[in-house]
């Protein structure tokens, strides 16, 4: 089986597409960020045994792309912050992206979940958005996080316990995007 | 009471939209070329990579200005199907089929099978290196053995041709390159970096980089880490003028098993995940990466904890265990703990008997002084 960049394109490249964007929630961050997904894949894939599916290995790999752009963000928020002297204020930079056109038009309860998703960790989002939005199995999740299945389960069901609280307080006007 | 239940969540989450990339596939193609085609003009050449026959055959023709469809990656295999992971019996699928071998391998067999040093002699001295797995995802550190030096800088500006003895591609070797400037009494190194080392675009292994040298100046207490380039201060359109390190980064120790090489692989943890979260991460392999459990999937165990001691008791001896799993369990559980601060691991009811080799489960075994020893110009008794 000859795997081409066609078929990579065709098979796998709107789902990688939309996990990174639900990770970063920017669409220009989301396609630097893809590109260096591609980058690894060429780099990668003379060393790819097939263990995995190639969809799974390409989530993975997806995952980690996105994994380090945060830490690397972590690093130079870090900077930032050491840098300025923020006194009274010490508030977190929040991010301020304005909703994408495809969540505009939804109804406020899903523009709603949408933000919440901000206040879970970095495992519990990647396991919300496969479950759900892409609709993977516990096991096919299991397999592109490294997880084993109950981990997967219980990241599962912490992060949808983040997301209603979140919801609740976001109804109530109490939004707060600060991780709770 | 709440406004929303699983199920209603659920529901909600299955109807966020679909985000879709509306660029074409030329231009995803284009982008993607031109950005190859800056690494190819900063003077990185792409290797016809020639076909492989372990199962799969690999074929990458990279061609110097590739347009549209003409760049093509391509892998074959014998099997049209999906591949997937399979889980297998064996708990940690033959991650040891035989005595790691280096050429200058000490002639202990209990150090040949062993994936750690305890102590090294007054006369030696450790320096910390680390490469990159094929993948280019994770860090192994490596930790040279050499005679003490004198000069801990002159030591480190070899490490170069350490790394040489491992016969490695450059490409996992990240500092390759890169010679040091170190200020142990400040606790600072300066790394002076080649002019062409930083390109314009991401590099795929830039996130790596501060993972690597973490591994190998934090054993030195060296915190500060400038860089240079020529005579600039700064990288050139890089993150990179002065990092600070993290200290006390949190790990769990894995095996990495690809081909002839096996090495304990870092994989690192958040601070906020606990020596239990770590401990459970070693029951778990990632066959995409080469990494494999270094604990029986299913084994059950109990953590206690008390002060600098960490206690494991496994509620079933192992059985039908090899010698050389055992240690790495022993060594991989030890290496985790030192990452959390640990002095030393107890091992209950780990297996039949008390003695694995050197290490006596009688008593509490001290954490090892360094993970990967390789040995150079010494003749270890």
């Amino acid at each position: 089986m000859k795997i081409t960049f066609d078929q990579l394109y065709n098979d796998h490249h709107q789902d990688l597409y939309q996990f990174i964007f639900y990770m970063v929630k920017d669409k220009s961050l989301t396609e630097d960020l893809l590109q260096e997904v591609y980058l690894k894949v060429f780099k990668s894939l003379p060393r790819f045994r097939g263990d995995s599916s190639v969809k799974t290995w390409l989530l993975s790999i997806a995952r980690h792309v996105v994994i380090d752009y945060f830490r690397s963000q972590k690093r130079k928020r870090k900077r930032f912050v050491d840098f300025f002297d923020w006194g009274e204020k010490g508030e977190k930079l929040k991010d301020a992206q304005p909703l994408p056109d495809e969540i505009a038009e939804q109804q406020e309860e899903i523009q709603n979940l949408y933000r919440c998703l901000d206040n879970c960790t970095v495992d519990q989002k990647s396991v919300i958005i496969l479950r759900y939005i892409q609709s993977f199995s516990i096991r096919e999740t299991a397999e592109i996080l490294n997880f084993s299945e109950s981990k997967v389960k219980t990241t599962q069901h912490r992060g949808l316990k983040v997301l209603k609280m979140a919801m609740e307080k976001y109804k109530k006007g109490e939004a707060d995007y600060e991780r709770l | 009471m709440s406004d929303y239940n699983d199920k209603q969540l659920k529901k909600q989450l299955q109807q966020l939209p679909k985000i879709t990339d509306n660029r074409s596939k030329a231009v995803v193609y284009r982008q993607l070329s031109e950005s190859l085609q800056r690494k190819q003009a900063a003077g990185k050449r792409m290797r016809l990579i020639p076909i492989l026959a372990v199962g799969f055959v690999l074929i990458i023709g990279f061609f110097s200005i590739p347009i549209f469809y003409s760049f093509d990656f391509f892998l074959t295999t014998e099997d049209s199907a999906d591949h997937k992971t399979t889980e297998k019996n064996e708990f940690y699928d033959q991650a040891i089929e035989q005595e790691t071998t280096y050429s200058n391998q000490p002639e202990s067999n209990f150090e040949k099978n062993s994936f750690v040093i305890h102590d090294t002699n007054a006369s030696e001295q450790i320096i910390y290196a680390a490469i990159a797995d094929e993948q280019l995802q994770y860090t192994i550190p490596i930790s040279f053995i050499i005679r003490k030096a004198n000069n801990l800088q002159a030591a480190y500006n070899q490490i170069d041709s350490f790394i040489k003895e491992l016969e490695i591609s450059n490409e996992r070797y990240l500092l390759h390159g890169v010679t040091y400037e170190l200020k142990q009494k400040e606790q600072k190194a300066t790394l002076k970096i080649p002019m062409d080392f930083f390109k314009k675009e991401k590099t795929v292994a830039n996130n790596l980089l501060e993972q690597h040298i973490m591994t190998m100046f934090l054993p030195y207490q060296i915190r500060t880490i400038n860089f240079k380039q020529g005579n600039q201060e700064k990288m050139d359109g890089d993150l990179y003028s002065k990092i600070t390190l993290t200290p006390n980064p949190r790990y769990s120790y894995k095996l990495y098993k690809q081909a002839t090489e096996k090495w304990l692989v870092q994989i690192p943890n958040n601070h906020h995940e606990t020596i239990k979260e770590a401990i459970q991460k070693l029951q778990v392999s990632d066959e995409k990466f080469g990494i494999k459990r270094t604990i029986p999937k299913d084994s059950e165990y109990e953590l206690t904890t008390s002060q600098d001691t960490l206690q494991i008791r496994f509620s079933k001896k192992l059985e039908n265990i090899t010698k050389v799993n055992l240690v790495l369990l022993i060594e991989s559980v030890l290496m985790t703990a030192k990452s959390y601060g640990y002095q030393q691991v107890i091992f209950q009811n780990l297996t039949t008997g008390n003695k694995i080799e050197n290490y006596n489960l009688a008593k509490p075994i001290s954490v090892p002084q360094a993970p990967n020893p390789v040995y150079i110009d010494l003749a270890r008794r």
